[in-house]
């Protein structure tokens, strides 16, 4: 009398792949969807807030305006450091289970908005040094060719910011790949969820966890060479112009592709 | 930035829109792990007695499935199956995600304070697994685990019983029984408490694994109402748990240890 499956860690492995893959990628797709579209919002959140822990309070701005932006500005700082200063999982419990009687939110969708305000807030500070880098002069031409604030940083600051803190950026995308793991304690069936529930049938921890490593370097892998050509490519001349146009554009070589085929 | 912006909007309105549509006139949503055999498992084909998973992919099949379809069925209802993990059990339960859980969960004095409970659905007693070439192997009553390295699992009363044991080594309990299992066999502990179908399980996937089962009075000393699981319900639906005990009532002892049997001979990756 013996088990079905080889006793040796590939062997092993190889079966409980074979055998399991619809669970396996049932994981993979729900961790790439929350990383993805948590990585996107993540990024809109932290534009958002670095464009107001950035603005600067003029001497020349009435009293109500400065209340206003020291309100903002405080709001922001505490969204920051609160969701920079506890872990993942913790923010993943105590919002899942403390919203869930008014929201009626299903798992996924709790994860999806997990990720995306914790992204959001490292995004924050990552989008507000890209800002810093850039030279106030920029804002001063801005000013004197009569742009409003909000279209000197759509127009001008963002792109560049964005160009500038690109590389940090899609590691975060990296790192969501990875952290999304922490949402099986909320039941989002993500890859290591469903790993866990194949390790459930199998019995057989060490040979379905390799599997899992495995397929999570894939994905890492894989999108740390696509994110480094999209990084070459904005570095190439022809990604150059960036700065002066809005933000499609900045993409042409994108478009430029798109057009040979 | 305009197609980034509806694109994002448009993710957001599918998220509202996410929320789970149950149909309480004619559906009975159940919740268990799915990670519990024979009591519930996961598997990937369907078959006449696996249920689908809502909202998830695969089926989900067991003692506890083959149990709640009998309860659909006395009700009238169609059977949705959600899959949770244990600790999520009683919230998901208090939040109306589902309606009832039936995953080999005991009646508890501690548990009854939120949740309510049906009459027992099954009877069963308390093993240890040990590894076969353990010096354990050959032991016939509790006192022959003095001083071993005993676990079980987190949140359950098997992690009460361990402290019977004369002068045990209790292990930080873990959270699921693939962990238990897992924990003997590579030795980090001597045995796992465990209740003997779930045992039979166990041993049956894992060949290097053995049952040590106890004379009467030589083993783990419980409570009648500690050694039976029952439907755990909502304490507002009084209504429910009449209903289910009289379809309880209707399944006699030899039908339940027939229907565990079979549900003990279905499991996928089993010896052949």
């Amino acid at each position: 009398m013996t088990s079905r499956i080889p006793t040796d860690l590939l062997g092993g492995s190889w079966y409980i792949f074979q055998r399991y893959s619809p669970l396996f990628w049932y994981g993979v797709r729900n961790t790439l969807i929350i990383s993805l579209t948590a990585t996107v919002i993540g990024l809109f959140i932290g534009l958002l807030v670095a464009s107001v822990k950035t603005s600067k309070i003029s001497p020349k701005d009435s009293f109500f305006a400065k209340g206003v932006k020291k309100f903002f500005w405080l709001l922001s700082s505490i969204y920051i450091e609160g969701f920079r200063g506890t872990p993942m999982i913790v923010q993943a419990v105590f919002l899942y289970h403390g919203l869930r009687p008014y929201l009626q939110w299903t798992p996924l969708s709790a994860g999806i908005v997990i990720v995306s305000v914790n992204t959001g807030a490292y995004m924050a500070e990552i989008i507000r040094a890209g800002i810093q880098s850039i030279d106030d002069g920029q804002y001063e031409a801005a000013r004197s060719l009569g742009m409003s604030t909000w279209t000197t940083n759509r127009k001008i600051i963002f792109p560049q910011a964005i160009r500038n803190a690109f590389p940090a950026i899609g590691n975060e995308f990296v790192v969501n790949i990875k952290d999304t793991s922490v949402l099986n304690v909320i039941g989002v069936t993500e890859l290591y969820f469903q790993s866990a529930s194949v390790a459930g049938i199998v019995f057989r921890f060490r040979d379905t966890f390799f599997v899992t490593a495995v397929i999570y370097l894939f994905l890492t892998f894989t999108i740390t060479r696509i994110l480094r050509v999209i990084e070459l490519k904005m570095d190439s001349p022809a990604g150059f112009g960036l700065a002066s146009s809005s933000m499609p554009n900045s993409f042409s070589f994108l478009k430029k592709k798109g057009g040979q085929s | 930035m305009n197609k980034f912006l509806l694109a994002s909007m448009a993710s957001l309105l599918l998220l509202a829109g996410c929320s789970s549509n149950i149909d309480s006139e004619n559906q009975i949503v159940v919740g268990l792990e799915c990670d519990y055999a024979p009591f519930n498992w996961t598997q990937i084909e369907s078959s006449d007695t696996a249920v689908a998973i809502s909202g998830s992919i695969g089926y989900c099949d067991g003692y506890d499935i083959t149990m709640a379809t009998a309860i659909a069925e006395g009700l009238g209802k169609e059977l949705i199956v959600k899959k949770i993990a244990w600790e999520g059990l009683e919230a998901a339960l208090s939040s109306k995600e589902i309606d009832m859980i039936v995953a080999g969960m005991t009646d508890t004095a501690e548990r009854r304070e939120r949740v309510s409970f049906s009459d027992p659905y099954y009877a069963s007693d308390m093993v240890l697994i040990v590894r076969n070439d353990s010096p354990f192997m050959s032991a016939t009553s509790l006192a022959q685990f003095s001083g071993a390295k005993v676990v079980a699992q987190r949140g359950t009363f098997h992690n009460d019983l361990v402290p019977q044991i004369p002068q045990v080594v209790h292990m930080t309990p873990l959270t699921s029984f693939p962990l238990l299992a897992n924990a003997v066999i590579s030795g980090e502990s001597d045995a796992m408490v465990s209740e003997r179908p779930v045992a039979i399980s166990i041993v049956n996937m894992n060949p290097q694994l053995a049952i040590v089962d106890f004379a009467e009075g030589f083993g783990f000393e419980t409570d009648v109402e500690e050694t039976t699981v029952s439907v755990a319900i909502r304490q507002s639906d009084t209504e429910l748990r009449t209903q289910i005990n009289a379809i309880l009532a209707g399944i006699s002892d030899e039908t339940r240890n027939l229907w565990m049997a079979d549900a003990l001979s279905r499991q996928p990756e089993g010896i052949e």
